[in-house]
């Protein structure tokens, strides 16, 4: 994979061409304070909800070791699998539904990679000062205070990215453990493995990569357009009010000098984090995370010219026709949506914790006791899903006269708990014709509300009798 | 003309291997327990769940991102001159 330099590859630096690093300029508005918001809110879930405690035990925690995801209340198995897959179902849907409903919200607001690389530029500019300082700086040549700065920098890079991979990896370990083993610098070998591997993911993508994860990395930024119409609303520059563009004294009238609205200040260039000039139309690396709606709102004012000349807008609507944002396409979606989310809430509202597994005995197919009765044996798994334990009652039914062998009434079963029972099943030899029968076990909790239910086989002796 | 850099080369490979690893590991292991599949193993090993699941999802990435690199390879060539497939400008 060696690459050889030739004339043709070296103007722009070789094969290693360095993307241009940009220095987004910060911004305030109402678009900046809603990212803010989302930014507090998702990180604050993120960071605090493995520390919430339920009934004693970690409320949200995904307990692989255990094989058992604990959300509040509700335990979840491997055998519960069903309803992660609707889950991403939905999740799915949702992304298609605000996709067609405007654009890439999730983007803009609510990315892992947008949420974290904020941050990442809050502590950026608290320590290496705005960007157009930083710029300066980094071309600058190396002083003390440039090492200190990037040296704080880092230090509060490391720290909060080494956090995110500890708060992680305490979403499927407990965290209050995984806390007390790591103070004594111990944590499991692949505990820490992956402390340090998400910390480093996290410290990669928002630190250095950011707006390249979205530019070429990130498979949804390449297909979010498929969902995309003319009714969908999009961050758009208004090219009839702001062309032609120009520079011009405060408070001028545009029509008086023959240009439009836009005065060319560049801001909307200089605050947008992938680097794009939001003028040239829509484009596939425009996150919508509104930054040159805001900062163009904030011209416009110093101007005395109406806002919106960069807006949420539909391409309908900038052509002047009519838009909806209610239309088929947002229908299907969100009823397709709701019809979902409410099949979700039912399946789990109507979920029985309980689940039994038959396992038909290999060794010997049927054993004949005293010449009058045919014994089959079974191996019957009782997985007591629910939170607290139960008494469960076994009966085999189906065939005529059928009965269990059985030493013990009923079985007692902790929460949480699997019990593996032997159970002989015994039918009188004269009842049955035929080698093969049908034969159900059902297993029923005392206080009657929970029960389960499995089929499997009740063989006969060759010829009957 | 834009080349691809091998970074971006590098981010196109691994970041969607990981995505499809993720997703395989996620239905794998809710299908098998990794404990038990180390001891039905050829070479049985005795293997902490934790184990499991970080081979299991390092062996998914491994695959995954092969797979990647190849159709990479098959599109661009790992030749001097890289254009952009995607974009040109």
């Amino acid at each position: 994979m060696t690459a050889k330099k030739t004339p043709q590859a070296a103007p722009s630096g070789g094969l290693y061409a360095k993307t241009e690093k940009i220095y987004p300029r910060e911004v305030r508005g109402r678009f900046a304070r809603m990212r803010t918001l989302a930014v507090f809110v998702l990180l604050g879930i993120y960071y605090l909800l493995p520390w919430v405690q339920w009934n004693g035990h970690q409320a949200v925690l995904f307990d692989l070791p255990a094989r058992k995801f604990h959300i509040f209340a509700l335990t979840f198995w491997p055998q519960d699998f069903f309803y992660l897959a609707m889950l991403l179902i939905i999740a799915a849907l949702s992304l298609f539904f605000f996709t067609a409903l405007a654009g890439r919200l999730w983007c803009g607001y609510a990315c892992p990679q947008t949420v974290w690389t904020e941050v990442f530029l809050w502590m950026e500019r608290l320590a290496e000062g705005k960007a157009a300082q930083r710029a300066k700086r980094d071309r600058g040549p190396w002083s003390r205070e440039k090492l200190l700065r990037k040296v704080w920098k880092q230090a509060m890079w490391i720290s909060f990215a080494a956090w995110t991979g500890f708060t992680f990896v305490g979403f499927f370990t407990p965290i209050r453990e995984l806390g007390l083993h790591l103070v004594n610098f111990n944590p499991g070998p692949w505990e820490g493995f992956w402390i340090v591997f998400y910390g480093f993911a996290t410290y990669g993508n928002a630190g250095y990569l950011r707006e390249q994860v979205c530019k070429y990395m990130c498979p949804y930024a390449r297909f979010q357009s498929a969902m995309f119409d003319r009714n969908t609303l999009i961050i758009s520059y208004d090219e009839a009010r702001g062309e032609p563009r120009g520079a011009r004294r405060r408070g001028v009238e545009p029509a008086s000098v023959g240009l439009g609205d836009c005065i060319a200040c560049t801001k909307c260039v200089q605050v947008c984090p992938t680097g794009i000039d939001i003028r040239q139309g829509l484009q596939y690396e425009c996150i919508a995370c509104a930054a040159c709606i805001d900062v163009c709102d904030d011209v416009m004012d110093k101007m005395g010219y109406p806002r919106g000349l960069i807006r949420y807008s539909t391409e309908n609507a900038m052509e002047g026709k009519p838009s909806r944002v209610l239309r088929p396409r947002t229908f299907v979606y969100g009823a397709l949506l709701l019809g979902l989310i409410g099949a979700l809430i039912t399946a789990v509202s109507l979920r029985v914790p309980l689940r039994l597994d038959v396992i038909p005995d290999r060794n010997a197919l049927y054993q004949v006791v005293d010449a009058t009765h045919v014994e089959n044996v079974y191996t019957l798994r009782i997985l007591n899903m629910d939170t607290r334990p139960h008494r469960f009652r076994i009966t085999p039914e189906g065939l005529p006269g059928v009965r269990l062998v059985s030493d013990a009434e009923t079985r007692e079963v902790e929460a949480g708990g699997v019990l593996s029972v032997a159970a002989r099943v015994r039918v009188d030899i004269s009842a049955l014709q035929g080698m093969r029968h049908d034969l159900e076990f059902r297993v029923e909790s005392l206080d009657g509300s929970v029960s389960a239910e499995h089929e499997t086989r009740f063989l006969m002796p060759v010829g009957g009798r | 003309m834009k080349r691809i850099t091998w970074l971006r080369l590098a981010g196109t490979v691994t970041w969607p291997s990981f995505l499809c690893a993720g997703l395989a590991s996620v239905v794998f292991f809710a299908t098998f327990d990794p404990r038990e599949l180390g001891l039905a193993a050829t070479f049985a090993t005795p293997l902490s769940r934790m184990a499991g699941y970080t081979l299991g999802f390092l062996g998914f990435w491994a695959v995954a991102g092969l797979s990647s690199l190849l159709t990479a390879w098959l599109i661009l060539g790992f030749s001097q001159v890289r254009e952009d497939p995607l974009h040109e400008d």
